[in-house]
């Protein structure tokens, strides 16, 4: 048995990463937040165009027939990126959700964005810009057009991940084949990889700023206080990663521990991003709190991910839960 | 409408590059990537096969050690098949034995209504190829042009200047050089990575073609020697006076920027 990505999966990582790197600036970013749109249209064609969108998507729906190994690094590189708008859940809980679906096909061109609110969330992210919300009714999933629904926007703090109360869901929408734990599995490990992708970067920012911020004559980032901040962030990190590609193969594969592996990998990222958001803020000092600086994007987008498809001690529960048996 | 695009595989720019003492030249021996100057000769192909209606885009290439990386790069943007001409005996090639075994690839393939190049390499910066392969195939040529369109059998360009553009014309079939920025190149989506793997690749030897290499004794260029590029000047430091600006505008004139 092979535990390694195969060169297809690198390559389209790459591929992504490259494009988000030329096409999708922190100033594109910031400018999506300033204009309160919640979503970069242009960039979500693109996506759409790589087949980014449509990885998990069966070949019969125009897709690329991948599973979720071959989704994870993709994800991870949204992360990285803060691409804004239900990107992971479209790509991951909708393509699930949607398949074989009248749906399915606007999924993979761009033209249905889905977002999704499978544990009960008071605020639903991202129905300013989504065409379907997936809800949870006991166990089964319905999806409904949000065109159809009453939105009230609340404020957030993630300019790329817009809040809103929905009326009007009552009875409403079309009942999907796909199983609740499996479509929340599928969420929490998209968001999992994307908060991956968010640390590295985190880490990255704080990094450059480290080397370039000079006090007492030298750069901070040679003063051993920062070095270990650094490190013990990327040490959770990196600690993080192989259980959120564990994860992956194991929804892919359906392995029985699916749940608990899953739960792992989110429990996992969510402190990590803690960790890394904590440290890169500490590494800047007062500026890394300001609106120009491009940590606070990142930054706050982690803040809202960390608890959402289930916070570091839901999922910690979980694990335990798996091991020792309910409680 | 049927195009042929050479395109030239580099060593990825983002690695520090290194000289062979020996040759004063690039050394070529690691992982190639698809010189960027010409995506924008392959998006063009493709935007005017699609504008035509019909036909195909095809890729030359010439590069050692049997590298197709780039070309798949090419074909993954939606070009047909390739033929990649690798052969040791070419190493050492001046710019006109190229000109000669990519004329020759592009006459193997069976000859296009247009052939497209980028005005220069990322890697060795000659910009002679496309003209010489012009003379020796005997088809119009015109460089540096940043706006095709084809009308019937006519070739329009806007041919850029040092002050703006020329418009050309030309019949087809003809050899062209394009400049940077000219169109976007598209991102290679996954299907067509994927689709790139089964494209067909010609891999053929200057034999092959009929073209007698030449190899480094016989070429007709040599690198005599090399230097450290100059250290970046400090630049001109201006006083404000309140009539600064009269100054930055005669420096952006000289430049010719506006």
């Amino acid at each position: 048995m092979k535990f390694s990505f195969s060169p297809d999966q690198h390559q389209f990582a790459t591929g992504l990463r490259e494009m988000l790197e030329r096409e999708f600036t922190p100033a594109q970013l910031r400018n999506v937040w300033e204009t309160g749109t919640g979503r970069d249209a242009a960039l979500w064609a693109r996506l759409a165009d790589m087949g980014v969108l449509s990885m998990m998507l069966p070949e019969a729906d125009g897709g690329m027939g991948g599973d979720f190994v071959d989704t994870i690094l993709l994800v991870e590189e949204l992360g990285r990126a803060a691409v804004p708008g239900p990107v992971f859940e479209t790509m991951t809980v909708g393509a699930l959700a949607l398949r074989g679906t009248q749906w399915a096909a606007g999924v993979a061109d761009g033209s249905v964005a889905v977002t999704a609110a499978l544990m009960g969330e008071r605020y639903v992210p991202h129905a300013n810009v989504a065409t379907l919300v997936l809800l949870a009714d006991h166990e089964a999933v319905r999806a409904l057009k949000v065109s159809e629904l009453q939105i009230d926007h609340v404020e957030g703090i993630d300019g790329g991940r817009r809040l809103a109360t929905l009326s009007g869901t009552e009875g409403a929408g079309q009942f999907l084949g796909v199983d609740r734990d499996e479509a929340t599995d599928a969420g929490a490990l998209a968001a999992a990889a994307y908060l991956l992708g968010l640390s590295s970067r985190m880490l990255a920012i704080a990094g450059d700023y480290a080397r370039d911020r000079r006090q007492f004559g030298q750069p901070i980032g040679s003063f051993q206080a920062v070095k270990h901040l650094m490190a013990d962030a990327l040490l959770k990190v990196e600690f993080a990663r192989p259980a959120v590609y564990r994860a992956a193969w194991s929804h892919a594969t359906g392995a029985e521990t699916r749940g608990r592996d899953v739960s792992m990998a989110k429990a996992l990222t969510s402190e990590a991003a803690q960790k890394a958001a904590r440290s890169a803020l500490q590494v800047h000092g007062a500026i890394g709190y300001t609106w120009e600086c491009d940590l606070q994007l990142f930054m706050k987008k982690a803040w809202a991910l960390m608890p959402a498809w289930g916070s570091a001690s839901f999922h910690r529960r979980r694990v335990s839960d798996s091991v020792l048996g309910p409680r | 409408m049927n195009v042929i695009v050479c395109v030239k595989q580099i060593p990825d720019p983002a690695s520090p590059g290194a000289l062979d003492p020996s040759t004063n030249t690039l050394k070529r021996d690691g992982k190639l990537i698809l010189d960027e100057s010409d995506s924008y000769g392959v998006e063009m192909a493709l935007q005017l096969v699609d504008a035509a209606g019909g036909g195909e885009v095809s890729l030359i290439s010439m590069a050692p050690n049997g590298e197709v990386s780039g070309l798949r790069t090419a074909l993954a943007m939606g070009a047909a098949k390739g033929i990649l001409i690798s052969d040791p005996a070419l190493l050492g090639s001046d710019a006109l034995t190229t000109a000669k075994v990519l004329a020759a690839a592009a006459q193997r393939i069976g000859g296009a209504d247009l052939i497209i190049a980028a005005t220069e390499s990322s890697d060795g910066y000659t910009g002679t190829v496309p003209e010489q392969m012009a003379e020796v195939l005997g088809m119009a040529s015109v460089t540096f042009a940043k706006k095709v369109t084809i009308n019937g059998a006519t070739l329009e360009a806007h041919r850029q200047t040092e002050d703006g553009y020329d418009e050309v014309t030309c019949q087809l079939p003809a050899v062209i050089s394009v400049t940077a920025g000219v169109v976007e190149p598209r991102y290679p989506s996954f299907k067509g990575i994927m689709a790139a793997k089964s494209k067909p690749v010609e891999q053929v030897t200057a034999a092959d073609l009929g073209v007698t290499p030449v190899g480094w004794a016989g070429s007709g260029q040599a690198v005599v020697s090399i230097t450290q590029a100059e250290a970046r000047a400090a630049g001109e430091v201006i006083e404000d006076d309140g009539e600064t600006f009269t100054k930055i505008v005669t420096f952006l004139e000289n430049l010719k920027v506006i």
